[in-house]
């Protein structure tokens, strides 16, 4: 059974490299994706994903507060924060509020791949 | 959600944010590229950014996140120059300003300044100072996304309707704000800069075993992989996972170091506390994502290769994560249960006096002890450092002394020196004034210092110490000093004073007639320290506190004001009094009494409608309290005890039926309409159960016309 995804990123460039990325991987479904954090947070409630990969810095609400809000209604989501350099404080606000672990980007598809394995215990 | 409960701390967070800001901006000032100020102008930023943004103050948030974005780019490399460095100020000013109005309830009243403006243009241009930008094609920090014509705020601004300006400016104009923003590109060995995965061998899923033992202490030592990219970040996520299980009693580097970005040979060492196995803790570390390496010794065993030998346990570094914010009201609840406990503790011990009970005596003893103790705890939990309080008076002098232009070199010491919170409030504004005072007034200019053959730069020093129960808070400046005999006829000018009761002062009354109310030697008002606070209500407020204020100036060479202040003000020494014909007992602030004196009706003497009484060397106006508190008029009694009290200006007697002793109360407040009548400053419930008012005589005499008095029978 594969792993479900939600993609959270305001850039489709990110998204569909991700997309690409959890394809490649072969034991991944992405079931949904999101532009905002917002968007995130209602796609969340509805598709219950076994995995989020949440973008910081995006319009409407950031990827922190999406994570937080998330995790206050589900506290077992597993969310992969995708930061850029020059983000470790909001990563570690991130991780504060109950993010997984998270990817540095610009990011290659074997290091997603095995961070997000080892958050879902597949390591 | 109901955010309105979180409003209050979203104030005081954002408060130490502005002042964290304030001084990395001093810092920045003298040294621009100095990284950690930049750092902590970006996190407090930052902070203040994702509280506002969840409180829903969109304007403030968005203030941050644009000041953010130039801290950012500065520490991208792009110089920070004066100019966002006023911007910043400026910037952190118009926050400040936000936090108030939302303090005060108006968050619909916030609105972006058109600073933001500035702000945004200077982001564009350092955007285009930035090396590499635009090189990039991944989404940044700092990207303002807007597509061509629109404006579209990264945050949203949802200002109260109507509020048009609300609304971010176009940032788009600048033609280097493409849409991969202000962040200067990663650079072209970031793309092969990637966190390698997978270093610890095996990368099973740990199992985590409950040891049959209780808890036990392990020293942990992790290595994060070389080829993670933010290793404090990877540090940070180990230190959370471990806490998950377990309890980390100590950490190098602390948490707040790991935040900050540091972390030395890529190494976090924790010692750890809890009930799991070493074999357990190391899997499951080594599960982590970039932990290259993972070393657990039992601290109860002997530790052959332990690399890092235990010795003695370290003081716990991490403190700012063992701390719990309480709120000031809830101290002060606290106090008063305390109070109410040692009221009780005197009632027990007056019990076990009459029954003459050995035990209930040994009882009292053991209350005693324990409500000391528990007293003595509340009152530290109370005190807080001064730097409370002086953290933001560089950059008031800073500004200040900019906008006289003259130079100022300002030094704060002993910051650490700590005062009851409630004290700390009251003088913010207290000393505020007596610093900006200094700048406005008692600096002569710098080329009048150089004629007078001073430096140009005037010292200017705060110093708080301790004095046994009390601390000094003093102000001292090598500025021109005050002349008593200008400040005479200052007086006389402004009517504060008679000439001939001005010829009587001495040079020291002389000083002190700065703080008559109406006095202010300034020739003209400043748009500082000339309005608001004067003189007379920094006077009112040291001693409503229950301190005292001295005043030392030489001409020419400086002038030094002191308060010298209890350490607490919620518990205070009272002299208790009877007085009236229905024997009522009343209480004076014992640190407002002087003395004691019997009362001789021969004595009294009368002048100008005033009468008066010979207190030790002077003689002063004296008072019959009972008449003074409405009682019946009757002529002076023919025996009873006068009351010496200190007053700013000269003592006062008051005559009392019977002094009852002294105790130690603790001050209630007063509910309307009592708290209306300005001679009571509170009241105090009595060992023996009595209510009994705290008077402030002062103000009694000045509320009550002379007229109760009459001759002498």
């Amino acid at each position: 059974m594969p792993k479900t995804v939600l993609i959270v990123d305001d850039a489709v460039f990110m998204r569909n490299m991700l997309k690409d990325i959890f394809a490649a991987g072969g034991d991944f479904q992405v079931v949904g994706e999101a532009s905002n954090g917002v968007e995130a947070v209602e796609k969340h409630k509805e598709l219950k994903p076994n995995l989020t990969t949440m973008d910081i810095v995006m319009p409407f609400k950031s990827g922190i507060e999406a994570t937080k809000e998330i995790l206050l209604e589900n506290p077992k989501g597993v969310i992969v924060m995708c930061s850029a350099l020059g983000q470790e404080s909001l990563v570690m606000e991130a991780i504060e509020a109950g993010a997984a672990d998270f990817i540095v980007k610009p990011f290659k598809a074997e290091d997603v791949l095995a961070v997000v394995r080892k958050v879902l215990g597949e390591g | 959600m109901d955010m309105s409960k979180y409003r209050a701390l979203f104030v005081t967070e954002s408060r130490e944010h502005l002042e964290g800001i304030s001084k990395a901006l001093l810092t920045l000032e003298k040294t621009p590229a100095d990284r950690p100020a930049l750092d902590a102008l970006f996190r407090h930023a930052h902070s203040i950014k994702g509280m506002a943004a969840s409180m829903g103050y969109d304007p403030v948030a968005t203030m941050a996140h644009k000041l953010e974005d130039l801290a950012d780019m500065a520490r991208r490399g792009v110089p920070f120059d004066a100019e966002a460095v006023e911007l910043w100020l400026e910037g952190g000013d118009w926050l400040g300003d936000a936090v108030s109005l939302v303090e005060g309830g108006r968050e619909a009243d916030l609105a972006l300044p058109t600073l933001m403006q500035r702000i945004l243009g200077k982001a564009a241009q350092m955007t285009a100072a930035a090396p590499g930008a635009g090189s990039t094609t991944f989404p940044n920090l700092a990207a303002v996304r807007a597509p061509s014509g629109t404006t579209q705020p990264s945050l949203p601004v949802t200002a109260a309707a109507g509020t048009t300006d609300a609304r971010l400016p176009a940032v788009a104009a600048a033609p280097s704000a493409t849409p991969t923003g202000s962040l200067p590109a990663v650079g072209p060995q970031a793309t092969v800069m990637l966190p390698a995965v997978g270093a610890g061998p095996g990368g099973t899923q740990p199992t985590l075993t409950l040891s049959a033992v209780g808890p036990r202490e392990f020293d942990v030592e992790v290595r994060i992989s070389e080829s993670a990219a933010t290793p404090h970040v990877r540090a940070f996520l180990v230190h959370k996972r471990v806490t998950e299980k377990l309890e980390v009693v100590q950490m190098t580097p602390p948490l707040a170091d790991l935040k900050r970005g540091t972390l030395p040979e890529r190494r976090l060492r924790m010692r750890v506390r809890g009930t799991l196995d070493a074999v357990s803790i190391q899997s499951m570390i080594k599960a982590l994502t970039d932990v290259a390496d993972c070393l657990v010794t039992d601290t109860e065993k002997p530790a052959p290769a332990a690399a890092t030998a235990p010795g003695p346990r370290p003081a716990p570094a991490d403190l700012a994560a063992r701390t719990v914010r309480v709120r000031t009201e809830l101290l002060d609840e606290l106090i008063d249960s305390v109070g109410e406990i040692l009221l009780a503790r005197a009632r027990l011990h007056a019990l076990s006096i009459r029954l003459d009970d050995p035990d209930l005596g040994d009882l009292a003893d053991e209350f005693n002890r324990f409500a000391q103790g528990l007293h003595e705890r509340v009152m530290s939990a109370r005190m807080h450092p001064v730097s409370l309080l002086t953290d933001r008076l560089p950059r008031v002098v800073r500004d200040l002394a900019k906008k006289r232009g003259r130079e100022v070199d300002f030094t704060v010491e002993g910051t650490n020196i700590e005062l009851d919170r409630a004290m700390l409030d009251e003088l913010h504004d207290v000393v505020l004034h007596l610093v900006r005072n200094a700048v406005d007034h008692a600096h002569e200019g710098g080329e009048a210092r150089v004629a007078a053959g001073k430096p140009a730069t005037m010292h200017l020093t705060l110093a708080a110490s301790r004095d046994r129960d009390h601390v000094l808070i003093e102000l001292h400046d090598d500025g021109q000093g005050m002349d008593p005999e200008r400040l005479r006829a200052s007086a006389i000018d402004k009517g504060v004073i008679t000439a001939e009761a001005a010829r009587l002062l001495s040079d020291q009354q002389a000083l002190e007639l700065i703080c008559r109310p109406g006095f202010s030697t300034a020739q003209e008002v400043s748009d500082t320290s000339g309005r608001g606070v004067g003189m007379d209500v920094v006077l009112s407020t040291v001693e409503h506190l229950g301190g005292q204020l001295l005043i030392q100036s030489v001409v020419g060479k400086g002038t030094s004001f002191t308060l010298r202040l209890p350490l607490t003000v919620a518990i205070i020494r009272v002299l208790l009094v009877s007085a009236g014909p229905t024997d009522a007992v009343y209480a004076l602030p014992l640190h407002r009494v002087e003395s004691a004196l019997d009362f001789q009706p021969a004595e009294l003497l009368h002048s100008h409608g005033e009468t008066l009484y010979p207190l030790g060397d002077e003689i002063a106006p004296v008072h019959d309290l009972g008449p003074l508190l409405g009682h019946a008029v009757e002529p002076w009694p023919a025996s009873g005890t006068v009351v010496v009290i200190e007053t700013p200006f000269r003592p006062l007697g008051v005559r009392v039926d019977r002094i009852l002793g002294q105790q130690e109360v603790v001050v209630k407040p007063l509910g309307m309409p009592l708290s209306q009548v300005p001679y009571l400053s509170g009241a105090a419930v009595l060992a023996d159960g009595r209510p009994a008012y705290i008077l402030d005589v002062a103000k009694l005499i000045a509320v009550t016309p002379q007229s109760a008095h009459r001759e002498v029978a």
